[in-house]
């Protein structure tokens, strides 16, 4: 491919400059219309044809074909062409015509409103405004110092607040009156104010920041003086580089309002682009969103997205009959994980802390005990995987860390010690917490590798089958956890790692599964409206899964893992 | 290589003193690399879609281009805080 790049392209001039000199109109017929036959005979219908299409074009367009044309009719080309150029002086003149006529439109549109007196509402004119007020700057001392800009701010407030009502309206579907952000003026103080990760320090520094209590829209002249606060806070050039704590106060008291945007979904069925669904369902709580324009990235030679990763990596998770092979001694992360885990294992900063913060990803799970764990990796828009292999309890090795990279795009060396740290920091923690309570830790590892865990933990380099494209690396990132689980043995042992290589697979088996999983999708979708539309007719029969249902009903799962969770925000 | 959609992670701090557990302190970090952190705080019972709502608003980004990310899990839009943590 580079040495076809390479090579010169190959032109014959003459050719081209023949062609050129024979139908010039290409110069200044648009693109878009095919070109006019050079028949003499038709010239006049040829040029009727012309002025219309002038009048479909922009302004900027105009212009630019006037000094086009004018340009050509200055060179030698013009007086090659079998009518002298006569017909590019044609069009020259019905461009300009067209283009007096629309100046002359604006023209008259303008003395009209002045007539009248009536000034659209720009940006301008508030600029106008402004600078008047500052050259009125001297008059402040008379005035009401604290507010200065009341009259022009009252006026933008209301535009604001009124466009904000729509888009809420239109996008949440929440009642409207609730979502206004009210900014904490007393934050802008705060600003500088660097909260740390250490998580005392966050609470003081939380509950030293004085919150509005929720407001009537009745008082008026206070509810202005804080939505200009607002505007003052928030025009910082760049708000999402800033480190700047913003707080949101979301206190109101109606809140219990049910969300209406789910139910409009799942009322009409001609509306399947916006539908969602939620696999394996939505009362799992680990269950994944897609939406119907995510298959999108399943069309052919698109990049596969997160949301389709995460979707097949639930999906093998799901209890199999077939094989019979048990699934929980397989752990999988999604693919934000890695990048979390990125952060926490960094040898800048407290680890520890970090860390600790990092486990709720895995909470109530004993990774040491799974057999085998995956971790997608996204980065520099790459996809690879790694799969670490714990040992059983009988067999003398560590802990085997395996990278399957379809590209060979990402540093192995980079991802595998990112790994190990991770393992590394978790076996701390786990021979910490089982020495205080002085029972062994539960895992599956011999006690003589655990001893010696950080010096165990091995990363092999494998060969696995490549991508022969720039756009499967996801599909075959989902590809290998595929096969993994299928053939590989129940503890991986070092005499297996044989099974990998070159030719594992070839690469079109893995391309195969972009349309498997594009179907597998299409399916849930036909399913959840099926099952939507049964549930819409008879109420009573929906009480399974119907997610229609869900919103009425709030679910209360993950009752028990609350209390789980506070516990590792206060140890 | 892959569209990724931008992921905010959602971290939550322990209710406020004087009002104990009726309201909650949620913190929501971008992933953008930028680490914007925006703090919100909302009843317990309130629905989650109301803070990526106003989160969305704040950051003037389109609500169906981020995903929510709690622990691992996606918060859905009619959960409450009560209910996810």
């Amino acid at each position: 491919m580079e040495a076809e790049k390479k090579k010169p392209l190959d032109l014959d001039y003459s050719k081209l400059f023949s062609r050129k000199d024979k139908d010039d109109e290409l110069v200044v017929v648009p693109a878009v219309q095919t070109p006019p036959p050079p028949s003499s005979s038709s010239s006049s219908s040829c040029a009727q044809h012309f002025k219309d299409m002038c009048k479909t074009i922009s302004e900027y367009e105009i212009k630019e074909r006037i000094s086009r044309t004018k340009r050509t009719l200055a060179t030698t080309v013009a007086r090659s062409l079998p009518d002298k150029g006569a017909k590019l002086k044609e069009n020259l003149k019905s461009l300009e015509a067209e283009l007096e006529s629309r100046n002359h439109k604006i023209e008259i549109i303008k003395k009209a409103e002045d007539t009248v007196g009536m000034t659209p509402v720009t940006p301008s004119s508030f600029a106008k405004a402004f600078s008047r007020k500052i050259d009125e700057e001297s008059d402040f001392v008379a005035r009401d110092k604290d507010k200065p800009f009341e009259e022009e701010l009252r006026y933008l407030g209301k535009g604001n607040r009124q466009t904000k009502r729509i888009n809420e309206v239109e996008e949440n579907g929440v009642g409207s009156r609730q979502l206004l952000v009210k900014c904490n003026a007393s934050l802008s103080r705060d600003k500088d104010v660097h909260i740390p990760s250490n998580g005392v320090q966050k609470q003081k520094t939380i509950t030293a920041v004085k919150f509005y209590s929720s407001q009537q829209d009745g008082d008026v002249s206070d509810g202005f003086a804080k939505r200009r606060r607002t505007s003052e806070q928030q025009p910082s050039p760049r708000p999402r580089r800033s480190k700047v704590q913003n707080v949101v106060d979301l206190d109101d008291d109606d809140d219990c309002q049910p969300i209406q945007t789910v139910q409009q979904q799942d009322q009409c069925l001609g509306r399947r682009k916006d539908s969602k669904i939620y696999y394996p369902s939505r009362l799992e709580p680990a269950s994944v969103e897609i939406c119907y324009s995510d298959i999108d990235c399943l069309a052919p030679e698109a990049f596969l997205s997160s949301t389709i990763m995460n979707f097949y990596i639930r999906y093998l998770q799901r209890p199999v009959s077939a094989t019979g092979k048990s699934r929980a001694d397989y752990h999988f992360f999604n693919t934000y994980f890695y990048e979390k885990l990125k952060e926490a294992v960094a040898p800048k900063g407290e680890t520890r802390a970090t860390f600790s913060k990092l486990r709720r990803w895995w909470k109530g799970v004993n990774i040491f005990q799974k057999a085998y764990i995956f971790v997608p990796i996204h980065e520099n828009s790459h996809w690879s995987l790694v799969i670490v292999c714990i040992p059983d309890r009988e067999d003398e090795s560590g802990p085997i860390i395996l990278h399957l990279d379809s590209l060979g795009c990402h540093d192995v060396d980079q991802v595998c010690l990112n790994i190990k740290r991770f393992l590394i920091e978790e076996w701390k923690y786990i021979d910490q917490q089982s020495s205080q309570g002085s029972i062994p830790p539960h895992t599956s590892i011999a006690d003589k590798i655990w001893k010696n865990f950080s010096r165990r933990v091995e990363d092999r380099s494998i060969r696995v089958p490549q991508q022969k494209n720039e756009y499967d690396c996801g599909i075959f990132v989902l590809y290998f956890m595929e096969r993994f689980i299928e053939e590989a043995p129940d503890r991986l042992k070092k005499k297996d790692l044989v099974m990998f290589g070159r030719k594992w697979f070839e690469p079109e088996e893995a391309s195969g599964l972009r349309k498997r999983i594009r179907n597998l999708l299409l399916e849930e979708f036909q399913n959840a409206e099926i099952e939507s539309d049964s549930g819409k007719s008879s109420t009573a029969s929906s009480d399974a899964d119907d997610s229609a249902d869900c919103t009425l009903q709030p679910t209360e799962d993950g009752g028990d893992s609350s209390v789980c969770e506070v516990q590792t925000i206060n140890s | 290589m892959a569209a990724v959609t931008n992921v905010v992670k959602v971290e939550e701090d322990k209710p406020v003193e004087e009002e104990p557990a009726s309201r909650i302190n949620i913190k929501v970090t971008s992933n953008d690399g930028h680490g914007a952190v925006v703090c919100f705080r909302i009843k317990r019972k309130a629905r989650m879609g109301r803070l990526m709502g106003a989160y969305c608003d704040a950051l003037k980004i389109d609500i169906t281009s981020i995903k929510f990310i709690l622990d691992g899990t996606q918060i859905k839009q009619e959960h409450t805080a009560d209910e996810i943590k």
